[in-house]
């Protein structure tokens, strides 16, 4: 990344090598996020120009690179969404309030999940979740990113980061039982 | 179950669910002792197995999602050749946007006060306040000029008038009234 911050004659070269490392995790998330829209690939574009302009922000000692993308990938989709009019869900819960988990599902500790789950209905339940939500859980498990990193890009706490992902998951396997493909 | 009992198995339930979203589905991937912890749980709480059954189902179909939507080399080609092309051919400061600039003035900002330190963005926001004052400063100080057009010697002169001037002293007139 001092490469392509410093603007050297290698800058390119580095640069392509940072695009052939992430292009693909970039691009899969950005699609997923913007439900496969076409304006995925421009927006996973608009991604790598911030990287070659703003490639001097880039701390490594506060942040992973893969962190970083991400997090710049994310901005630019919820940025999308606001100037698309797409109303951004919040999670209905306090962002950074860790709840009792327990107390709120002690009714339900047999949440069996449909073994005939196919990808499509997972991908239409992902859909209407909550934006914050269908982050984290894209984050965690679609990119496989850790709790840590994920909490980075949300801009939360890894204890409110754990909350909102149980919240996710819970949401979406209910979700799931009213998908219909 | 009297309250107290079930108090203590929500809290328990509440743990383990919360161990579960830090550590994830698969237990080989928790630390030794909140495996043994969670394992005992398990053993006496029968009816969460199915819970874990199910949290574990729901991550094979994210992961099988993950894996559908790994974009076609095709794609991949395409986008990336899109992506390189976009950027200037010209490197070095030639190539420099006024994004670049903005770049390089937060890096120096950034060197004088760290965001990562506790009043960094406080500090960052008054530096950027003063930092008009502080140019104001120097400038007038390297650049202003003299506002007085008298020649050097010409001031010595007028000086020297001042001085034996009876408008302005008696020096001149007292010693004059001496001499006679």
């Amino acid at each position: 990344m001092q490469k392509i911050a410093r603007s050297g004659e290698d800058a390119p070269s580095a640069f392509a090598e940072v695009v052939d490392a992430y292009l693909a995790p970039l691009l899969s998330y950005c699609r997923r996020m913007m439900n496969q829209s076409i304006d995925a690939d421009d927006m996973v574009q608009e991604v790598f120009a911030k990287v070659w302009t703003d490639a001097g922000r880039f701390n490594p000692e506060t942040a992973r690179l893969t962190t970083w993308l991400h997090q710049i990938a994310h901005n630019l989709c919820i940025d999308y969404f606001r100037k698309h009019s797409r109303v951004i869900e919040e999670d209905p819960t306090d962002q950074d309030s860790i709840i009792n988990e327990g107390q709120e599902t002690d009714d339900t500790p047999d949440e069996r999940l449909r073994a005939d789950i196919t990808s499509d209905q997972v991908r239409l339940a992902l859909d209407l979740l909550p934006e914050r939500q269908r982050s984290a859980l894209l984050l965690c498990y679609h990119q496989g990113l850790s709790n840590r990193d994920t909490a980075a890009i949300l801009d939360v706490k890894v204890a409110a980061l754990e909350s909102l992902l149980a919240r996710a998951r819970r949401a979406l396997k209910q979700n799931l039982e009213g998908v219909h493909v | 179950m009297d309250s107290h009992e079930r108090m203590e198995n929500d809290m328990n339930q509440a743990e383990f669910r919360q161990l579960m979203s830090r550590y994830g589905t698969r237990f080989s991937s928790w630390p030794e002792v909140q495996r043994a912890e969670a394992e005992a749980f398990l053993t006496e709480h029968p009816a969460m197995k199915s819970w874990v059954k199910s949290e574990q189902s729901l991550d094979r179909a994210l992961a099988r999602l993950a894996s559908e939507d790994e974009p076609s080399p095709t794609d991949l080609s395409r986008l990336r050749e899109d992506i390189l092309n976009q950027i200037p051919v010209a490197s070095g400061s030639a190539g420099r946007t006024s994004s670049d600039i903005e770049t390089l003035l937060d890096q120096f900002i950034d060197w004088i006060w760290p965001q990562s330190l506790t009043l960094g963005p406080l500090m960052r926001s008054a530096t950027a306040a003063g930092l008009p004052l502080v140019i104001g400063a120097v400038l007038g100080a390297t650049m202003m000029t003299p506002t007085s057009t008298v020649p050097e010697d010409e001031g010595e002169e007028v000086y020297l008038i001042a001085l034996v001037d009876d408008a302005y002293t008696n020096l001149g007139q007292d010693e004059m009234e001496n001499n006679l």
